[in-house]
């Protein structure tokens, strides 16, 4: 029995791409077959992300349009066994493939995968709707601003009129100094607006710069941003680990910790 | 459900310092202005009618409430469009 998780956002520049990469990688090393697909079709980037950009040769549209086999489309992560990557085509646009086309696909990944993770494209046209399609539930993505959040609710209106099973809500790029003094909003500031499950929350963490600029994704390692990926995966699997509490006074031990980070 | 509540008395903490809390006033306005098909300006107006109904019905000065609006999916309460006024005196 696999799953298909669409992770999605409206805006653009939150972080869905870093998302998929980080939730596949921490999936992977839980031990699921994972692939993640990206659809965002004319301006694919889960590729470089995860390091994978010189293995293209075939794409989706290329399997959706019987160009190839699906396998054939597939690329096998550098470092994670049981990791894939299904690359968009860079060459066409959204309307080179359509719903019924996409849950096609997903349908026939789920003979081989226990996770499917689409990526989805920034907006709520033709890509999104496409995207959507084959998917059982979605992780939307925000970050605590408020044109990210303005839009995360918009998504979480089209999804559920879209009769989406299940929602939950990631918050990114979080800044606990300057929460505490009261200059972002926090974690429970933005799930009473958008009043969905939480699913993780993730520090703002200069560690996700350098992996992406490395193509590898850092789910799992010691970096903040790297365990609350990994958490985030674990949870997707079905396990219950709390989500810090971001809103708390930073303890003296991380006072200290973002004292000599300044540095 | 519409809920209508406010706290009197209490001091208003946006002014000044915290921009965070500005962000959320603000998003939440749009938000439920959006949602209710209507504009923030009509939503200022309706919170000021509002105000004017309960000094006149309530014979109490109420000059720092605080009228809150929001859409909550909360239907514990019975019917999905019971307006509740909650006055809380501090």
């Amino acid at each position: 029995m696999s799953e298909v998780i669409v992770v999605t956002s409206g805006k653009g520049g939150v972080g869905k791409t870093t998302v998929t990469a980080n939730l596949g990688t921490g999936l992977a090393k839980l031990d699921k077959k994972t692939v993640l697909v990206d659809t965002d079709i004319g301006l694919r980037n889960l590729d470089v992300v995860m390091g994978l950009e010189n293995r293209i040769v075939y794409n989706m549209v290329d399997v959706i349009e019987g160009n190839c086999r699906l396998k054939q489309a597939l690329i096998r992560d550098k470092h994670i066994p049981g990791l894939y990557l299904m690359p968009a085509a860079q060459t066409r646009d959204k309307s080179a493939v359509n719903p019924e086309q996409m849950k096609k696909l997903v349908e026939e990944l789920e003979a081989h995968f226990e996770y499917i993770i689409l990526d989805c494209p920034a907006g709520i046209e033709q890509g999104f709707r496409n995207a959507v399609a084959g998917a059982d539930r979605a992780i939307v993505v925000t970050t605590p601003e408020v044109s990210a959040i303005r839009d995360a609710d918009r998504i979480i209106g089209l999804l559920e009129s879209g009769g989406m099973k299940q929602i939950d809500l990631l918050i990114n790029r979080l800044r606990q100094e300057m929460i505490s003094r009261g200059d972002m909003m926090s974690v429970e500031d933005v799930m009473e607006i958008l009043a969905v499950p939480l699913i993780g929350a993730v520090p703002d963490d200069r560690s996700i710069i350098i992996s992406t600029n490395q193509g590898e994704p850092l789910a799992g390692n010691d970096s903040p941003s790297g365990q609350a990926f990994f958490n985030i995966a674990r949870r997707v699997t079905g396990e219950e680990i709390p989500v810090p509490d971001f809103t708390k006074e930073p303890s003296f031990w991380n006072r200290m910790k973002e004292f000599f980070r300044k540095e | 459900m519409i809920r209508f509540y406010h706290d009197s008395g209490r001091k208003r903490k946006t002014e000044g310092c915290s921009s965070g809390k500005a962000a959320k006033e603000r998003l939440e306005m749009v938000l439920l202005s959006e949602k209710m098909q209507s504009s923030p300006e009509m939503m200022i107006q309706m919170k000021k009618e509002i105000r004017e109904v309960i000094r006149k019905y309530l014979n109490a000065d109420y000059s720092e409430m605080n009228i809150q609006i929001e859409l909550t999916n909360d239907v514990k309460q019975g019917a999905e469009h019971v307006k509740t006024i909650q006055i809380k005196r501090l």
